[in-house]
């Protein structure tokens, strides 16, 4: 299988306790905490991860995005807040043809104000939340035709 | 009258528990506030005893000045310590202080009010310091006619505004009328106020800014800090001293930092900013309170500033003089925000893990710990990293291995961001302006293959790799990414800043 790290890509095969990368055998072990990672005897610490496409992950202080290298381009069929926090503003209304780019609300966090653009050009099919509501972090905002 | 040893800190998180031990040094004790969502804060245990004073969102607790001083009298102080941001510079609080009969740890209302208002802290610094060409402009006509006359690009700010909203930089007449507008209802939202001011835009400045403690009778400065790389006008590494500077215009710019307070008539501790470029200097503002940076100064000075300015509002006066500040050695501070290393989007959650780096001339404020959840109120600044060395680049290495091995769980923070910085030749090199990170080179691209690996091992991507995920994964969560370069951010005052 091939994953691209951070824009480069690696072949990787995976046997027990043993990870080729780059046809280069990589001897690893986890730790019971499962945040430590030895491999050929360096210790490395994974400090945050979070799924996605790619998916994000923390290794000692750096950043690594990480995905499968042939991915089809998934439809959005909704938007949701990245987020939590207030919505201080609605800037667009059900029905309405959006363009990608285009500011759809601003959501308050952590004292700023968060513009959210549309990731598509798409019609509005329904605004889920109203100005001045608290919402979650994955709550949907706006629902997509 | 005599006043009682309680100092109520009216803040929260770190900045309370520094304020809190400098209290304790000196006999003082202090006393907390705390909102709803703050109640598990860590700021709370440095205190000998806090008092809920309401809502989650700032302007219904910590700047809410008639709450805390209701506190203070409850909690019976007679001191206030505002540490930084929320009312630390607004010169009304002073005043109420002041009419209350409580002492406010800071400078005086008078000082406090010139340095509030650009306009007038301009022209007072202007005796005696450089500064950049510009004037207040009240209409239309008048900011066309004061844009000819000093020349595009031109920057627009807010007269009472501060941390860049209400900013905008116009580099021709075609983008003046909107500029202005924008700015002055930015101004208008962010501080109540539609004052605008427009003087000459300096491209890619450095900023440098003075120390200074101040008593009724002495001004003492404590040499300057670095504070260049900075995100939309927001402080994230700063040094001491400042590679920039040579030792005659070191001189000159902490000489004339010195006369500017004096102009001023300021006492506490406090800051003068200058822009730097081209080997010259130019006066942009004062800064009227404690700074988030102040320990790198602590560190080569061994100065606490804190205290220096409990002694004054005790009326005892500052026990330094300048000829006992001899600077030694060199600071670093890396400021460790919660935030996506993507985005920039503050990240608030839960910390399931902290551990952070020990050793000589390693200082960490924070007041995080294993288990807390990060409230989404407040600033997502969460730990300050301070190293001290005998010089810069033994500063540096004890910061790259500070931050290796800083362990913050759970969330994403500012590290990798700061160990790009550090390992950038520029940064090694003390070359570098506020234009710094625009042309940063991420310093992930070592390690990729030992990231393809984790990534294959953690048993559930395995899975993800197998391709059972098409139909369960959720398509929000793949594309989050994809959408992430959309946002665009604004601060509010005091933190920064701008559209661009």
């Amino acid at each position: 299988m091939k994953l691209k790290v951070n824009g480069t890509i690696y072949d990787i095969e995976i046997m027990q306790q043993k990870v080729k990368v780059n046809n280069e055998k990589l001897d690893m072990v986890t730790s019971m905490d499962e945040e430590k990672i030895m491999i050929n005897g360096k210790t490395y610490h994974l400090d945050f991860v979070e799924e996605g496409q790619p998916s994000l992950m923390i290794i000692n202080g750096m950043t690594y995005f990480v995905s499968k290298t042939s991915l089809s381009h998934i439809s959005l069929h909704e938007l949701k807040a990245p987020i939590s926090g207030k919505i201080v503003d609605i800037l667009t209304m059900t029905g309405i043809v959006i363009k990608e780019g285009q500011v759809l609300m601003i959501l308050e966090a952590m004292k700023m104000e968060i513009q959210i653009k549309s990731p598509v050009s798409k019609r509005i099919k329904e605004i889920k939340v109203s100005k001045g509501q608290s919402v979650k972090i994955g709550d949907i905002l706006i629902s997509f035709e | 009258m005599v006043n009682n040893n309680n100092v109520l800190i009216a803040n929260r998180g770190e900045i309370v528990i520094r304020v809190a031990r400098a209290c304790k040094k000196l006999g003082l004790h202090p006393y907390g506030i705390y909102s709803d969502s703050d109640k598990d804060s860590l700021h709370i245990k440095y205190c000998e005893q806090s008092l809920n004073i309401g809502d989650s969102l700032p302007q219904d607790s910590y700047l809410r000045a008639d709450k805390v001083i209701d506190a203070a009298k409850k909690l019976g102080c007679d001191y206030i310590h505002p540490g930084y941001g929320f009312l630390s510079e607004n010169p009304k609080f002073v005043e109420l202080c002041n009419n209350e009969g409580l002492i406010f740890i800071g400078p005086p209302y008078d000082a406090m009010a010139i340095s509030g208002d650009k306009v007038r802290a301009r022209k007072v610094a202007s005796k005696v310091a450089p500064v950049v060409e510009g004037i207040e402009v009240s209409n239309e006509n008048d900011v066309i006619k004061e844009a000819e006359k000093i020349g595009y690009p031109i920057m627009l700010k807010a007269v009472e505004g501060g941390g860049g909203r209400g900013l905008r930089i116009v580099n021709s007449s075609q983008e003046l009328d909107s500029a202005y507008l924008s700015s002055k209802n930015e101004a208008m939202v962010g501080f109540g106020s539609e004052r605008i001011y427009i003087e000459k835009y300096i491209e890619n400045p450095r900023h440098i800014e003075v120390q200074i403690v101040a008593d009724e009778s002495n001004i003492v400065h404590l040499g300057e800090r670095e504070c260049s790389i900075q995100r939309r006008h927001q402080k994230l590494i700063e040094e001491t001293p400042s590679p920039a500077l040579s030792t005659e215009m070191r001189n000159e710019i902490t000489h004339t930092a010195v006369e500017v307070m004096k102009e001023i008539g300021y006492k506490s501790a406090g800051t003068v900013e200058f822009l730097f470029k081209d080997n010259r200097f130019y006066f942009m503002e004062v800064n009227a309170r404690i700074q988030v940076e102040h320990p790198i100064t602590e560190a080569v000075t061994g100065v606490d500033i804190v205290e220096q300015q409990l002694l004054v509002a005790l009326g005892k006066g500052l026990s330094v003089n300048q000829q006992n500040i001899n600077p030694m050695g060199h600071a670093i501070e890396c400021r460790i925000n919660a935030e996506h290393p993507l985005s920039f989007v503050p990240f608030p959650g839960v910390v399931k893990k902290f551990n952070v780096p020990k050793g000589n001339g390693i200082r960490v404020d924070t007041a995080l710990y294993s288990g807390y959840t990060i409230p989404i109120f407040y600033d997502s600044l969460i730990a300050k990293l301070i190293c001290w060395g005998n010089n810069r680049h033994e500063a540096i290495e004890k910061m790259k291995d500070s931050l290796l091995s800083f362990r913050i769980l759970g969330i994403p923070s500012t590290i990798p961001f700061h160990m790009s910085a550090l390992n950038d030749t520029r940064f090694m090199d003390g070359c570098y302006d506020t234009s710094f990170i625009n042309k940063m080179i991420s310093f992930s691209t070592r390690d990729g293959d030992i990231a393809a690996a984790v990534f294959s091992l953690l048993p559930k991507r395995i899975e993800l790799l197998e391709g059972k995920e098409e139909e369960q994964q959720d398509p929000w969560m793949r594309s989050r990414f994809d959408w992430m370069d959309f946002f665009d951010i604004y601060y509010y005052p005091n933190r920064l800043v701008t559209s661009q």
